[in-house]
């Protein structure tokens, strides 16, 4: 019975030594993945995923889950455990508190979770800094606006009285382009309250709204066919995070240009300073999907882990599969997938600050 | 003031004093947080207030026409019958019941807690037969067991002992 | 279109197709009849098996389950009067009370011949609207979308009770639990201080179970007696399918309101069923009959609840924004299978669509001729005494309860509902709108914060806004003088 293990370990606490111990130990142990010491033979590893099933993080764990099997050794299969509450950070605690390091479960980060450990919400008991990186895919998403407006390029943007983008809530994804603009400067309305991006772009097509965001998938089948029709017009995309935490063109969209590129076309200089610090934090919150392991697993099952991926983003038919489900976007295998999310994990507390008058001026939000 | 009345206010009251506190507890909150809760809890006093003068008018129409007809031909259907007194009375074993099973479910988990709560109850109160008893807590158990298995479910495990966990 | 209609037939019914419909149907009726369990338990059981499917045979077992939920979910409501989903409680109105007076049976038969005919007329009517859907769903922006919430919740609050204002005010309690948890377009988790279980405010599956289940076990035992007042209980199935046939043009108006509701997104499939019970009571002749038992009251939610399952399809596929819970995951398994919702559904997977459309009817099929075989020994469940069912019942919805979120605030919070509900039942409170205004809370929220931000006061002068405001405020008047004229005086 799975529910005996998971209870197991209920007041086996980390000790704060402990934790900074293990944090201290990542760039250490992410180097040895040799060679497969067989740890998951004959077991069953779960995914414990923090939302109900069906979403885009949910959607990537299964992809994972159906897929990595054969990499991990003979008779190994893998299961997506899904339990939702409070946007992800329900599960994530139960992570912490109550999963056994038994190497049995990793956990799947996605923006739900992270958010709120970006911004130090109370509800939060974990760390992933705490925790050990196994793999990591970072997917982008465009900016869009109606073709209406008149605008063809994104300098165009400047010139449009009202712009007006629909959005979720501060913390949801759509925050990324929330922090693009407040780099870009760009003056706009934000109307907050749509259910989800699905509804935005509907809004948009409406006309209620004017400015849009999507992600990667969501846009290629949805927003594609009304850029086509001449209803959309894309402008930049948000830009991927490399594996030296540099940002990049989005491979799905190699002809677009990032909002970097808008950035220095408009100022005559690349972005940096503590608006570029805090961009790249949240969109490394935003866009990356994570697996993480607890830091006091066997050090085979972590090993193992890493190498299963290190060995499938070789393999071709392995990367086949992936692009068609998940886009053209690059694994990252332990400490490749530490950096890409390190913008946000070691985000600085001025970036911090700056988010957060930002956002309170703009939207009278309280991050 | 007939009892049934009496309690029918002090029920409206609670909920008044629910609505003040949402009220006070949302004077904090941003603006697109707190415009629903303050527009709905106003709402609900005004109406409230509306609807308790409406009870007791009805009431008093009811006692006037005569009590026969809210008497107690029709026992617990929703009639006028106030709850405390004989409703509470033949009520009362079962929420006990449920507290105990409760209080089962605390200490030994839910799938002990379930076994005994079903025989215990089909013997003591629904007086079925020892067999009949086994046979329906058997079923029930394997019924529970195969929903566990197939839909990977997890059930309350308890906090001193729980013989399935 | 039709030469594709028909590929798409020789496709689903291949026999290795036919089995994972089955598949799915299966689960669905299991989900559906256990009270606290709905299509998500279902998805999650489903999903596992998905990847790398066959994508006609997945969906065909994705639709399969989906499709019969809303058929089966009618043996709580009718029997023990708790909403099986959402979408079956204005069923409860008159079928429970049939229940009551021993004509299980027959309200069983009309519900599922409802639900039949109204599944077919779904599938029928999702078919031809396809390629016309589009600008259908456009026209509804958020301004309309909040006028349409409170028509709704207008009708719900009049119909359900005696007293109009207590129906109302039911509606207001139900937003304000919704209010518990997290705001929709802030970060602000209202009134539930440090409670990591609050936050998500509570399960809507709980509130149903607590608000109709608890009160009704606890009475039925404290009063030791079955379900059924009267001893003899009639099968009258041949007397529901009659009814049925009887009232053929209202279930074929039930279904066509269903499908409309249901494609419009946000609105939402909760609604769909009081509307239509609502039009069923203003088109009948003699309305005396209406929450006592009248036949017509299960046959009209019926028929809609299940024909908004084709409608509610269409924001799902068209648009990729789910209609409900269960839509939600079927989302997530068809991107799971490689296929993105979107415009593209009707062109490049336009096989994919048909096969959604026939899976759709062959399963409201293949799920109502299993219900009626089901609902002869189900129904006699009616005449057994409480105390011989009650423990089963509390244990199967305590196991329910605490699948929403694996804590104990879940078994808490479904018996302090259960408490508030078996208050409000007995003073006489209508329930069903506490669970009507929970349900829509958050979409009136939505709706209210972005007409208001959006267009500050001017929404208000919309025509169609205008047009929704005059039919609500006409309902309430209508409402309340017909419910004066029945009760002699308020």
């Amino acid at each position: 019975m799975n529910n005996a293990r998971h209870h197991a370990s209920r007041f086996a606490r980390h000790s704060l030594s402990l934790a900074v111990a293990a944090g201290l130990t990542v760039g250490v142990a992410a180097n040895s993945h040799a060679e497969l010491t067989g740890f998951y033979e004959g077991e069953t590893l779960e995914i414990l995923t923090p939302w109900a099933p069906g979403g885009g993080a949910d959607t990537w764990g299964r992809f994972s889950a159906a897929t990595i099997g054969p990499f991990l050794g003979d008779d190994v299969s893998v299961q997506v455990i899904n339990r939702p509450g409070a946007g992800g950070v329900q599960g994530t605690n139960e992570f912490e508190l109550r999963t056994a390091s038994d190497g049995m479960t990793v956990m799947l980060q996605s923006a739900g979770q992270v958010f709120p450990f970006m911004y130090g919400s109370g509800a939060v008991r974990y760390d992933f800094r705490d925790y050990e990186p196994i793999v990591a895919m970072a997917q982008g998403g465009v900016i869009y606006a109606r073709a209406d407006l008149g605008v063809e390029e994104p300098l165009d943007l400047w010139d449009v009285d009202e712009l007006i983008y629909g959005e979720v809530s501060p913390q949801a994804i759509g925050s990324m382009a929330l922090a693009a603009f407040a780099l870009l400067d760009l003056p706009h309305d934000a109307i907050f309250g749509y259910e989800s991006r699905g509804p935005t772009r509907l809004a948009l097509e409406q006309g209620e709204t004017n400015l849009d965001f999507q992600t990667t998938s969501a846009y290629v089948s949805n927003v594609e066919p009304l850029v086509e029709e001449g209803t959309a017009v894309p402008l930049f995309s948000l830009g991927i995070i490399d594996t030296d935490g540099e940002l990049v063109r989005d491979p799905a969209f190699p002809d677009m240009p990032t909002v970097a590129e808008v950035y220095e076309e408009r100022h005559g200089e690349a972005p940096s300073g503590v608006a570029w610090d805090a961009y790249r934090a949240v969109l490394s919150a935003g866009s990356i999907k994570m697996l993480w392991a607890k830091a006091d697993a066997p050090e085979d099952s972590i090993n193992d882990l890493r190498y299963a991926f290190e060995q499938a983003r070789q393999d071709e038919d392995f990367i086949a599969e992936s692009e068609e489900a998940n886009g053209p976007y690059e694994w990252l295998v332990g400490d490749d997938a530490y950096t890409a999310m390190s913008a946000t994990l070691e985000i600085s507390d001025e970036a911090l600050d700056y988010l957060r008058a930002t956002f309170k001026e703009r939207y009278d939000a309280d991050l | 003031m007939s009892q049934r009345l009496r309690e029918e206010l002090l029920f409206m009251a609670v909920i008044v004093g629910l609505m003040i506190a949402a009220l006070y507890m949302s004077a904090g909150y941003p603006f697109n947080a707190r415009l629903m809760p303050q527009v709905v809890a106003i709402a609900v006093l005004v109406l409230l207030s509306v609807e308790g003068v409406l009870t007791v008018r009805r009431s008093r129409a009811s006692r006037a026409s005569g009590d026969a007809e809210a008497g107690g031909e029709h026992i617990g259907d929703t009639g006028n019958e106030p709850v405390w007194g004989a409703k509470f009375r033949r009520s009362a074993p079962y929420m006990a019941w449920l507290a105990a099973l409760y209080l089962g479910i605390y200490l030994i988990g839910l799938m002990a807690s379930a076994a005994i709560f079903t025989a215990a109850f089909c013997r003591l109160v629904g007086k079925m037969s020892w067999l009949a008893t086994l046979i329906g807590t058997a079923l029930l158990m394997a019924a529970l067991f195969g929903l566990t298995e197939a839909f990977n479910m997890r059930w309350p495990v308890g906090y001193f002992f729980d013989p399935f966990r | 279109m039709l030469a594709a209609a028909f590929d798409a037939l020789t496709l689903v019914l291949d026999p290795s197709r036919l089995v994972f419909m089955l598949l799915g149907i299966s689960v669905g009726l299991v989900v559906g009849i256990l009270p606290g369990l709905g299509g998500v338990v279902g998805m999650s059981l489903l999903l596992p098996f998905v990847y790398g499917m066959d994508p006609h045979a997945a969906t065909a077992m994705l639709i399969g389950m989906a499709a019969v939920i809303a058929t089966a979910d009618t043996f709580p409501s009718i029997l023990i009067g708790v909403p099986g989903s959402a979408g079956s409680q204005a069923t409860i109105l008159d079928g429970y009370p049939m229940a009551q007076q021993g004509k299980a049976g027959r309200a069983l038969s009309a519900a599922f011949s409802a639900s039949l005919i109204g599944g077919l007329v779904g599938a029928l009517v999702l078919f031809a609207i396809l390629p016309i859907a589009r600008p259908l769903v456009l026209a509804f922006q958020s301004p309309h979308l909040f006028m349409l919430t409170v028509l709704g919740l207008c009708v719900v609050g009049l119909l359900a009770g005696k007293y109009p204002f207590r129906g109302i005010l039911a509606t207001l309690l139900g937003i304000m639990i919704a209010m518990l948890g997290s705001a929709p377009s802030t970060v602000t988790f209202r009134f539930v201080g440090d409670s990591v279980y609050l936050m998500d405010g509570i399960p809507l599956a709980i509130l149903a179970m607590g608000l109709f289940a608890v009160p009704e076990i606890i009475d039925l035992l404290a009063d030791n007696r079955a379900v059924s007042k009267v001893k003899e209980v009639s099968s009258g199935w041949k007397d529901g399918v009659r009814d049925t046939f009887r009232n053929r043009w209202l279930v074929l108006r039930s279904a066509a309101l269903g499908v409309a509701v249901g494609a419009i997104p946000g609105l939402g499939g909760s609604v769909v069923d009081w509307l239509s019970y609502g039009q069923a009571v203003q088109s009948a002749k003699d309305k005396s009959g209406f929450g006592k038992g009248d036949v017509r009251g299960v046959i009209a939610p019926e028929s809609s609840n299940n024909a908004k399952e084709g409608g509610s399809l269409i924001p799902t596929m068209l648009f990729g924004i789910p209609g409900s819970g269960t839509t939600a995951v079927l989302l997530g398994g068809l991107i799971l299978l490689g296929i993105q919702p979107g415009p593209s559904m009707l062109t490049s997977d336009l096989s994919i669509t048909l096969t959604i459309v026939w899976t759709l009817a062959l399963a409201n099929v293949v799920g109502a001729f299993a219900c009626f075989l089901l609902s002869r020994p189900i129904a006699r469940l009616s005449t057994i005494p409480a105390s011989k069912f009650a423990p089963f019942l509390l244990i199967v919805m305590l196991v329910g309860a605490y699948q929403n979120t694996n804590q104990w605030g879940d078994l808490i919070a479904f018996i302090v509902i259960g408490m508030l509900g078996w208050l409000l039942k007995t003073y006489d409170w209508p329930r069903a709108p506490v669970l009507i205004g929970f349900v829509l809370a958050p979409s009136i929220e939505r709706y209210l914060t972005i007409s208001a931000s959006r267009y500050g006061w001017s929404w208000l002068a919309d025509p169609m806004v205008i047009v929704i405001g005059v039919l609500a405020v006409g309902v309430v008047v209508a409402g309340v003088r017909a419910k004066r004229k029945g009760l002699g005086e308020t």
